[in-house]
C-alpha cells in the first residue's frame, strides 16, 4: 500500500483539532487499557507468559527456515498450496491469478493486516472483481474509502453518527429520513447485508494469526465469526501471511493465544479461535475446494539479519498502541500507512524507507509504556532509537540537529568551558525572570514556548552555588 | 537521627546534578545533599560532571553520546555510590550505558561497573539509606507524577510514596492514568509541540481532578514541563521537585514562580 | 513462483548466518529455550465444570445440564419455548442425535450443509475447556462447520466427560484421532459478537446471536 508517513505533522495537526477523533479515541484507550488490565489481574503470572511468548517467537525466528520448511509440507499433505512471495508485486500477483483461474467475481476478506501491507482490495478490483470486508471494523472504513486506524479496531477512530451517516448513504440511498442509529441497528444491517455477500462469494481471502508448522494450520482468531464464514462457504480460501507468523506446534500457538485475547482485548479467548488446515476433506459436508497459503517476505527476512529481529516477535495485538499516548492524541491515519503506533512507527520505517518516514521514530517521547504491556516484550523504544541512529547516520537528520547535538557535545566535554558559560547564561536568565519567575516567550526558545511558560533559572548554576557553599563552610 | 547515622556511616556519595538541575534549579541540588547528609553521607560534587549525554543518545548521536558517557564514566570512578536526583539520568547511566558503549568491551566493563553503583535519589534514600522523612513538615495536598524513565526503567514507585508518607500534614492525591507520559520526552516536547501540548493537557486534568495545590515529580524535565503549561493555563499548581520537599526546602518560590520582593 | 520459495530461503539461511552444511536440530534447541518449562497456565480452586460454566457464562453463553443422551430433545424444546423460539430445528447427523424422539409439532431437519435461512441449529461438540469456558467443534459429516456459524441460535451439546482443563489438554486428547487436524477445529467462547461501533459490546455480529450449551451426564 502507498505510504503518506511524510505527511505526519501535518496529519498529526489536523487530527489534534478533530473533536470528534478525539471524542473516539478517548473512549478506545479507556476501554481497551482498562480491559487488558482486568484480564491480567486474573492471570496468576502474565509476566512469565510474556518472557514465555518471547522464547517461543526468538526460537522459532532463529530457526525459520527449518519451521518454514516444515510448515510447507504439512500444507501440502493436507491437501493445500504454498505460494511465497517475495514483495508486495508477488503477493498480489498470486492472489490475483488464484481469483481469476477460479473464475471468481466476489471475492469476501476477513480482516488481514498483510492483505492491507501489500494492497490486496485494490489488485482485485483492478482485476475486475469485487473485494469485500466483512470485518464489521473494516467494513466501515472499505464504505469510508479510507486505511484502517488501528490493527484489531481498524474504525476504531469513527463514531456512531459517522457510521450511522455511512451505512445511511450505501445502504438507504442517503435517506434523509435516516438519522444517528443505535448500536444493535446498525450490527443487524451490517449482518443482513453482508450475509449476501458470503453466500454469493466465490473466494475468500483471510490472514492467519500463527502458522503452525506441527500440522500445517493456520490459527484464526475473531469475535464475530467472519473468519468462519469467509473459509468455509466459498470454493477458495486463500489465507496470506507473513514469514514470521509460524510457531513451532499447538502448544505454543496456545502459550500466544493466551497472550493475544488479553493483550488485545482483555478476553481470556477471542470468541471464535479456528485452527484450518487444508481444503474439504472427501466427506465432509462444507469447507472449500481449494486452500491456499501465501507467505509473504517483503523485507521480514532482511530484518531478521538486523537489530530488528526483534521487531518480527510482533502478535499484532495493538496494545502498544492502545497504551500510546501519542496515538492517544493523533489517532492512527496519522502514521500514513498500514501499521500505526509504535509498532508502526518502528516497521513503517523498515518497510517503506526511511527517507520517506522522518518523523515516525522521532515522534515519540521514549516512554516506554508500550514495552511494559507488548506481550512479547519488543524493546519498542530501543528500536525506535535505534532508527534515530541510522537516520542521523545517513544524515536524514536535519543538519541543525546533528550539528547541534555535536557541538553541544564538544561544549559538555569541556567542563570549566561549560561551566563557565552556564553560569554567565544562567545569571542573565535569571535576572530576567526574576519578577516573573518565568518567560511567556525567549529568542530560541520559541517551540518550548508556543505551548508553554518557560520556568526561569534560579539564577545561579549548581557547580558555582556549591562552590561557593563549600567556600563558606571552610571558612 | 543516630539509626540514620550509622547507614551512612561517613561513606561518601558522589552526586550527578544532572544538567537541568544545575541550569534552573539548584535547590534540587541543595536539597539533595542535605537529604544524603541527613542519612548520614558525606557528599561530593565532582566538578568535571556536565551531562549525561542522553539529549544525544535520543536523538541517534550514539558517537556524541559515547564520548559523554566516557567523560561521565571517568569522572565517578572513584566513589561507591553515584546519585542523581533524576530517573531519566540515572536510567541513562544504569540501564543504557552499557549498550551505548558496546563495541569497546574496556569501556563496557567500566559502564557496568558504573551502572551498578548509580542511583536515582529517592531509590537511593528508601533503599540504602533507609532514610525516614519524619522530621519534615508539608501542610497541603500533593500529587506525585510518576516520570517514565525512573517508573519503567528503575522500578521507581513506592519509594518516594513511602518517603512522603513521612512528611507531617502532607495528604497524597494520587491521579489517573499515573503511569501515563507527560508528554515532556526532551527534544519531543519541542520538536512535536502540538502533540506534547495535548499529551500534557490530559495530564494536568488529571492532576487537576485530585484537588491537589501541589505537584510534585523526581524529574525535573517533566515538572519544567508541566508546570510551563500549568502557567500557561491559569492552573492554581505549584510544582516542586520531590527531593525539595522532602529537604523542607518549598519555601523556596515553586518552579516558574516569581521572587516576591 | 519457485524462485520465491528458494530465494525467501536462501535469505532467511543468510540472516540467520547458516552455511550450506549446518546441523540444525530445532527440537532440542525449543525444549532448550523454553519446552522443557511448564507454561505459565491460569489455575482455579473451583471444580472444573464449575470452571467451565463460569467462563462460559462469562462470554455470554447459557447452559442447562441434563442426565443422558435420551434427554437432549427435551432440554432443547425447553429452552425453545423459554426463549420464544419457535419450533423448528436443523439437527447435526450425528449418531447421539439419530434416535432423539421430538414432539410432532416440532420441524427437525438432520442436514449435511445447514439452510442459509435457519434459525436455530444443534450440534455435538467434541470437547470443551474449562480454563475459558470454550466449545470446540471438529468440522466434518457429523458436525458440519456452517450449523455452527450460519445459525441465528445455535444450541451445542456436550457430554460431560469431554470436559478438559486447559486447552494443551485438547491437543493431547485430539492428536490421538485419525484425521486430526480436521479441515476446521473450531473453538468458540459464546456467542458472536463486535465492538467495532464505539467500542459497543453488540451479540450477533455474524455468528449465532445465541449459544446455548446442553450439558450431558
Ligand atoms: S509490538 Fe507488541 S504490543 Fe505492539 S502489536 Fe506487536 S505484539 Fe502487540
Amino acid at each position: 500500500m502507498r505510504s503518506d508517513a511524510h505527511e505526519f505533522k501535518t496529519r498529526a495537526r489536523d487530527a489534534l483539532r478533530d473533536p470528534q477523533l478525539r471524542e473516539a479515541l478517548g473512549r478506545a484507550r479507556d476501554g481497551f487499557v482498562g480491559k487488558r488490565q482486568k484480564s491480567i489481574d486474573r492471570f496468576p503470572d502474565f509476566d512469565a507468559l510474556r518472557e514465555r511468548g518471547r522464547r517461543i517467537k526468538n526460537h522459532t525466528l532463529a530457526h525459520l527456515d527449518v519451521y518454514l520448511e516444515r510448515f510447507e509440507r504439512q500444507v501440502v499433505a493436507a491437501g493445500g498450496t504454498v505460494h511465497w512471495a517475495l514483495d508486495e508485486d508477488q503477493a498480489r500477483q498470486t492472489v490475483v491469478s488464484i481469483c481469476r483461474q477460479a473464475g471468481a467475481c466476489r471475492v469476501t476478506k476477513a480482516k488481514t493486516m498483510v492483505g492491507e501491507e501489500v494492497g490486496i482490495n485494490a489488485a482485485i478490483e483492478a482485476a475486475g472483481m469485487e473485494a469485500i470486508e466483512t470485518d464489521l471494523g473494516e467494513y466501515i472504513i472499505q464504505l469510508a474509502k479510507e486505511p484502517p486506524s488501528h490493527i484489531i479496531a481498524p474504525a476504531v477512530h469513527k463514531t456512531r453518527q459517522q457510521i450511522s451517516d455511512l451505512f445511511r448513504d450505501h445502504h438507504h440511498g442517503g435517506d434523509a429520513a435516516r438519522a444517528l442509529r443505535e448500536v444493535p441497528e446498525l450490527v443487524d444491517e451490517a449482518r443482513a447485508v453482508l450475509r449476501q455477500k458470503f453466500l454469493s462469494a466465490d473466494v475468500g481471502i483471510t490472514g492467519a494469526n500463527f502458522l503452525v508448522a506441527e500440522t500445517g494450520s493456520i490459527v484464526l482468531v475473531t469475535n464475530e465469526g467472519n473468519a468462519d464464514l469467509t473459509h468455509t462457504l466459498p470454493r477458495v480460501h486463500i489465507a496470506i501471511a507473513g514469514i514470521e507468523k509460524l510457531v513451532p506446534d499447538l502448544d505454543d500457538a496456545t502459550d500466544l493465544l493466551r497472550l493475544l485475547g488479553r493483550s488485545a482485548t482483555g478476553q481470556d479467548l477471542s470468541a471464535y479461535t479456528t485452527l484450518v488446515t487444508g481444503p474439504r476433506r472427501s466427506d465432509d459436508p462444507d469447507g472449500p475446494e481449494q486452500f491456499h497459503v501465501v507467505l509473504l517476505d517483503n523485507g521480514r527476512s532482511r530484518m531478521l539479519g538486523n537489530r530488528f529481529r526483534d521487531m518480527l516477535r510482533c502478535i499484532r495485538c495493538g496494545a502498544c498502541m492502545n497504551h500510546c499516548p501519542v496515538y492517544a492524541a493523533v489517532g492512527g491515519h496519522a502514521y500514513g500507512w498500514v501499521y500505526p503506533g509504535p509498532m508502526g512507527s518502528v516497521l513503517t520505517p523498515l518497510f517503506v524507507g526511511l527517507e520517506r518516514t522522518r518523523d515516525l521514530p522521532n515522534a515519540c517521547t521514549l516512554n516506554g509504556r508500550c514495552l511494559s504491556v507488548c506481550p512479547v516484550k519488543i524493546p519498542l523504544p530501543d528500536l525506535l532509537r535505534e532508527l534515530r541512529g541510522e537516520q542521523n547516520a545517513q544524515r536524514l537528520t536535519p543538519a541543525t540537529t546533528r550539528y547541534g547535538l555535536r557541538l553541544w557535545g564538544m561544549f559538555a566535554r569541556r567542563p570549566r568551558l561549560y561551566h563557565g558559560v552556564a553560569r554567565a547564561l544562567v545569571g542573565l536568565l535569571g535576572l530576567l525572570g526574576r519578577r516573573r519567575g518565568r518567560f511567556r516567550r525567549l529568542p530560541l526558545a520559541g517551540a518550548w514556548t508556543s505551548v508553554r511558560d518557560l520556568p526561569a533559572p534560579q539564577g545561579q548554576t549548581f557547580q558555582s552555588a556549591w562552590r561557593a557553599y563549600q567556600r563558606r563552610n571552610e571558612r | 537521627m543516630n539509626e540514620q547515622i550509622r547507614h551512612g556511616a561517613g561513606t561518601t556519595v558522589a552526586l550527578f546534578v544532572t544538567c537541568l538541575v544545575d541550569l534552573f534549579r539548584p535547590s534540587v541540588g541543595f536539597a539533595a545533599v542535605h537529604l544524603l547528609e541527613r542519612a548520614g553521607f558525606r557528599v561530593e560534587v565532582p566538578e568535571a560532571q556536565t551531562c549525561c549525554g542522553q539529549p544525544a543518545y535520543n536523538s541517534g548521536d550514539s558517537i556524541t553520546a559515547a564520548g559523554l558517557a566516557a567523560q561521565v564514566i571517568r569522572t565517578f570512578s572513584e566513589y561507591d555510590y553515584v546519585v542523581a536526583p533524576s530517573g531519566s539520568c540515572a536510567a541513562t547511566i544504569i540501564a543504557h550505558y552499557p549498550d551505548l558503549l558496546r563495541h569497546d568491551p574496556a569501556l563496557q566493563a567500566a559502564a557496568r561497573d558504573l551502572a551498578d553503583r548509580t542511583w536515582e535519589l529517592m531509590r537511593f534514600l528508601a533503599e540504602v539509606a533507609d532514610l525516614e522523612a519524619r522530621d519534615t513538615t508539608f501542610e497541603g495536598s500533593v500529587a506525585y507524577h510518576d516520570s517514565c524513565s525512573g517508573l519503567r526503567e528503575l522500578g521507581i514507585r513506592e519509594q518516594p510514596r513511602k518517603l512522603l508518607s513521612g512528611v507531617h500534614g502532607l495528604r497524597l492525591h494520587e491521579m489517573e492514568d499515573r503511569d501515563v507520559c507527560c508528554g515532556f520526552g526532551g527534544t519531543f516536547c519541542v520538536k512535536y509541540p502540538e502533540i506534547s501540548e495535548r499529551m500534557v493537557d490530559d495530564k494536568l486534568d488529571a492532576i487537576r481532578d485530585t484537588g491537589a495545590s501541589t505537584l510534585l515529580s523526581g524529574d525535573l524535565g517533566c515538572l519544567l514541563n508541566m508546570a510551563g503549561r500549568m502557567h500557561r493555563r491559569g492552573m492554581q499548581v505549584r510544582a516542586y521537585h520531590v527531593a525539595e520537599v522532602l529537604a523542607g526546602m518549598s519555601d523556596e518560590p515553586a518552579i516558574g514562580e516569581g521572587r516576591k520582593r | 513462483m519457485n524462485h520465491a520459495r528458494e530465494e525467501i530461503l536462501r535469505r532467511v539461511r543468510r540472516a540467520l548466518k547458516r552455511d550450506a552444511d549446518s546441523v540444525v536440530d530445532p527440537d532440542t534447541a525449543r525444549d532448550t529455550a523454553y519446552a522443557s518449562e511448564r507454561a505459565p497456565r491460569p489455575t482455579w480452586d473451583e471444580k472444573r465444570l464449575q470452571r467451565f460454566t463460569e467462563r462460559f457464562e462469562a462470554a455470554a453463553g447459557t447452559w442447562c445440564r441434563v442426565s443422558g443422551p435420551g434427554d437432549i430433545s427435551g432440554a432443547a424444546v425447553d429452552f425453545l419455548h423459554g426463549a420464544g423460539l419457535g419450533q423448528k430445528l436443523q439437527l447435526a447427523a450425528h449418531p447421539m442425535l439419530d434416535t432423539l424422539r421430538w414432539p410432532d409439532q416440532f420441524k427437525v431437519a438432520c442436514v449435511q450443509r445447514a439452510d442459509p435461512g435457519l434459525s436455530v441449529g444443534l450440534s455435538i461438540a467434541e470437547a470443551a475447556i474449562a480454563e475459558t469456558g470454550t466449545l470446540v467443534f471438529w468440522s466434518g459429516p457429523r458436525a458440519p462447520a456452517t450449523l455452527a456459524f450460519l445459525s441465528e441460535v445455535h444450541i451445542a451439546v456436550l457430554p460431560l466427560e469431554w470436559l478438559v482443563d486447559h486447552m494443551e489438554d485438547v491437543w493431547t486428547l485430539l492428536r490421538k484421532r485419525d484425521g486430526f487436524p480436521p479441515r476446521a477445529l473450531n473453538l468458540v467462547t459464546g456467542p458472536s459478537r463486535t465492538a467495532d461501533v464505539e467500542q459497543t459490546m453488540q451479540l450477533g455480529a455474524h455468528g449465532p446471536r445465541r449459544l446455548h450449551l446442553i450439558l450431558v451426564g
